[in-house]
């Protein structure tokens, strides 16, 4: 493969991995969001914790997998993104994800120049809050999957709540985005296919109360994790080939040609994966399957 | 104080903690494996009680463990950007592979091994207690290979940044990077095997150590008497051959270290002029005076274990610059403060092991004091090889090569009778931290990581205390037939009523 192709293979899985930890822990993180508003007894919360009690921990794995392998693909994009969002990403992934969007100032040698209040503006903000919502959306999806009777009928308003809520951020985000950062529908001029991804997106939004009100749950949660990946898949779409975008300077800009690894490392990363990812897929499936239908509280429960 | 020292601070803090985690996930992972194998060799409902006691007490530390090492992963980006950027191409990939084939394998079957009794059967049980057993062990093999590049750097060529073709400038000069040219001898640089064994070593110590604490506790109290002696019988045996092959293992380290890195072997033993060295039992190194003060060694010692000949010169620090020197106090003590537990774990456990074998150890209440605060100490000793691994590196955070010359009594040095590295092979630790994070915003995480930490270990001390006090529960008549459902609870309280083992019935 030449490099170019390898840049954008490890680009792709790097979505990938964002994706697969925003749809599996971004259930266990709605799950979190909505525990302490809707269970109402012990019972009940211990419902809601052992709901994610055996998964949540695989599905953070997601997350250090992204991270190891932006170190490993992209040490430039690892090198600025984390030293530079150092307070934000201490505080909050959400905003770090706002500001990649909006770009930061960045020196010649890529790196961040601004100061903290720079990371905080109401763009990564709205993206944090929308992020909070989708999950607690996702999470409320998974719960009602997961529980039986009144407690899962008093989810059923938290899931309408969270899908408005959403609705509300989303449509703000989207707007917020078209008017304030043109960059980021370039791409779409670039690439006329990639309308599909929005379209499906708005769809699979669509979708959620569509499932709700007909009473599919099931196809409802499916909607909204096709939701965070179309999101992730936009995001991605919007970047590239930018990891972080510089303000001033665009040629400043760490891409995924510029900060990747060589092309052996992501050959050899590649074979790792291609390796790898068949028995994570195969065995966290087997695992899911162990734990599948309603909680049941057991001796060895939270 | 400035960014570098915060930083290095802040990583000493967090990998301090981290450590101990892994260490004790190693250890009780082969603990639970030895277990499950027992319960299905011989179906004694002994050994899934003893397991499932030993899989709470696992799982606490997993946890604390994942959510500590997940800083570490992304400390590397926010304090070290210079770092990361120099060893990307070469560190990224092991630790990419450290998630693809141990975090992912551990994590997932942790679902099964900690919440899985009543929902699969034993043979499957086993095999997601051998597979987080394993995935623990994989992720201990990917981050030495990482570490131990870079000690002893190897399969890689240090090149120019590229960007978009043209050598990336920075103040006119070309910024530099390390970019791996052969996998496998990246992965089995001159260290790997040595330090990895070593690690291993180390852990299963603190995990028999660590049970041996709670079991020595139960036959104190005489609590839960049969599974507390099995335990403390299975540590004893662990921790015994662990000990003695620790020594092993450390000679054969020693040897490797003087080849690869003679400033680090040096710092160790305060040996500060170039010819026959001895053998510090302890002492106060003092660098005004370039000698090691209040010592007692044996003489020509160190010279008897890296050449066996006891005249035979030995590098001494002089052969490098002052600069190029590691700081030799801190190195010299936790060298020795090692080496001298090592020393106190072969006694220590071949005595329990005599008395074992006399029949005589359980009736031995002051020896099963002991080892009831024991744990700390094989902790302590990890911590402190870790810190005399990576101080005795300083003052580089990836170490450059040596040369020998050709009979390889000497090193190959410069002018002034002194070693000169080769800059551009080695990154220097006050070279490698993020360049435009302040002091006041790690000054910052410092703090908050410090506040976390202590929470986190209060946290941890007051759960496993409470699941120390619960104890195993009852031995059961009919394996695997587990109270389920909704009644879960009332079942509970109902086997605790006929618990056989005994006890004070204090509930989890």
């Amino acid at each position: 493969m030449s490099f170019e192709a390898l840049a954008i293979t490890w680009f792709v899985l790097e979505g990938v991995l964002l994706t697969g930890y925003a749809l599996l822990d971004g259930f266990d993180l709605g799950v979190g969001i909505l525990h302490p508003f809707v269970p109402r007894t012990d019972l009940e919360r211990r419902i809601s914790m052992n709901s994610i009690g055996p998964l949540w921990d695989g599905n953070e794995v997601w997350l250090v997998t992204f991270g190891g392998a932006l170190f490993a693909a992209f040490p430039e994009a690892y090198a600025s993104v984390f030293s530079g969002f150092y307070t934000a990403f201490m505080l909050l992934l959400g905003v770090a994800v706002g500001n990649a969007m909006i770009g930061v100032p960045l020196d010649e040698a890529g790196n961040f120049t601004g100061s903290v209040l720079d990371q905080l503006g109401p763009y990564p903000l709205l993206v944090g809050v929308m992020t909070v919502s989708l999950f607690a959306m996702h999470g409320g999806l998974f719960l009602y999957l997961k529980t039986e009777g009144d407690f899962q009928q008093r989810l059923r308003d938290w899931m309408w709540r969270s899908w408005g809520f959403f609705m509300v951020t989303f449509m703000l985000t989207t707007i917020a985005t078209v008017a304030f950062i043109p960059r980021a529908t370039e791409n779409f001029r670039r690439f006329p296919w990639a309308i599909v991804v929005v379209v499906g997106t708005i769809l699979a939004v669509a979708n959620v109360p569509r499932c709700l009100y007909r009473d599919k749950p099931g196809l409802a949660f499916l909607s909204s994790g096709g939701v965070i990946a179309g999101l992730v898949a936009l995001f991605g779409l919007a970047l590239y080939p930018n990891l972080v975008t510089a303000t001033g300077d665009p040629s400043r800009s760490v891409t995924i040609f510029n900060a990747a690894s060589s092309p052996k490392t992501l050959g050899i990363m590649l074979i790792i994966a291609a390796v790898g990812m068949p028995f994570v897929l195969t065995y966290s499936g087997v695992i899911y399957w162990t734990f599948r239908g309603k909680v049941k509280l057991g001796e060895q429960s939270y | 104080m400035d960014v570098v020292l915060l930083s290095r601070i802040q990583f000493a803090v967090s990998i301090g903690f981290h450590y101990i985690f892994p260490l004790l996930t190693i250890g009780l992972g082969v603990v639970l494996v030895w277990l499950e194998a027992g319960f299905l060799r011989t179906r004694d409902p002994i050994y899934e009680a003893a397991a499932r006691f030993w899989t709470k007490v696992f799982a606490l530390n997993f946890a604390i463990g994942v959510a500590t090492g997940i800083v570490m992963e992304f400390q590397f980006g926010t304090n070290w950007a210079t770092y990361s950027r120099f060893v990307g191409d070469v560190f990224g990939s092991a630790l990419a592979a450290e998630g693809i084939f141990a975090f992912f394998l551990e994590s997932g079957f942790l679902a099964i091994l900690v919440f899985g009794w009543d929902r699969v059967g034993p043979k499957m049980h086993f095999f997601a207690t051998l597979m987080v057993s394993l995935g623990s062990i994989f992720s201990s093999v990917w981050i030495v290979v990482a570490n131990s590049w870079q000690q002893t750097p190897a399969g890689h060529h240090v090149v120019p940044v590229l960007r978009d073709g043209v050598p990336l400038l920075k103040d006119g000069v070309p910024v530099m990077r390390a970019e791996i040219t052969d996998f496998w001898a990246m992965v089995f640089n001159p260290s790997t095997v040595h330090r990895l064994v070593h690690v291993w070593l180390g852990a299963f110590l603190v995990g028999a150590f660590f049970v041996m604490s709670i079991a020595a506790w139960y036959l104190l109290k005489g609590r839960h008497t049969e599974f507390a002696r099995r335990s403390f019988d299975g540590g004893l045996a662990l921790a015994a051959v662990s000990a003695i092959a620790m020594f092993v293992s450390g000679h054969g380290q020693a040897g490797s270290v003087y080849r690869h890195q003679p400033a680090k072997l040096a710092a160790f033993e305060g040996h500060y002029r170039t010819g026959p060295a001895d053998l510090h039992l302890f002492g106060f190194p003092d660098d005004a005076a370039q000698t090691v003060r209040y010592g007692v060694a044996v003489p020509g010692g160190l010279g008897l274990l890296l050449h066996a000949d006891a005249s035979k010169p030995v590098v001494g620090l002089d052969r490098f610059r002052p600069e190029d020197r590691p700081p030799v106090g801190i190195s010299f003590q936790s060298y020795h403060v090692m080496v001298g537990l090592g020393t106190l774990f072969v006694g220590l456990t071949l005595f329990a092991a005599f008395l074992r074998w006399r029949g005589t150890l359980y009736q031995t209440r002051w020896l099963l004091w002991c080892f009831v605060p024991a744990v700390i100490l094989p902790i302590v000793g990890n911590e402190l090889g870790w810190v005399a691994a990576e101080v005795g590196r300083q003052p580089w955070i990836v170490h450059p090569k040596v040369t020998w010359t050709a009979d390889g009594s000497d090193l190959v040095v410069g002018p002034a009778g002194r070693v000169v590295y080769d800059e551009r092979e080695g990154l220097r630790t006050l070279d490698a931290a993020s360049p435009n994070v302040t002091a006041g915003q790690v000054l910052g995480s410092l703090v908050g990581f410090g506040l976390i930490y202590l929470a986190l270990g209060a946290v941890w001390v007051f759960i496993l205390d409470r699941k120390i006090r619960h104890g195993p529960d009852e031995i059961r008549k009919e394996p695997g037939a587990g109270p389920e459902g909704a009644l879960g609870t009332a079942g509970l309280r109902a086997a605790h009523a006929g618990r056989l083992t005994g006890g004070d019935g204090a509930q989890g």
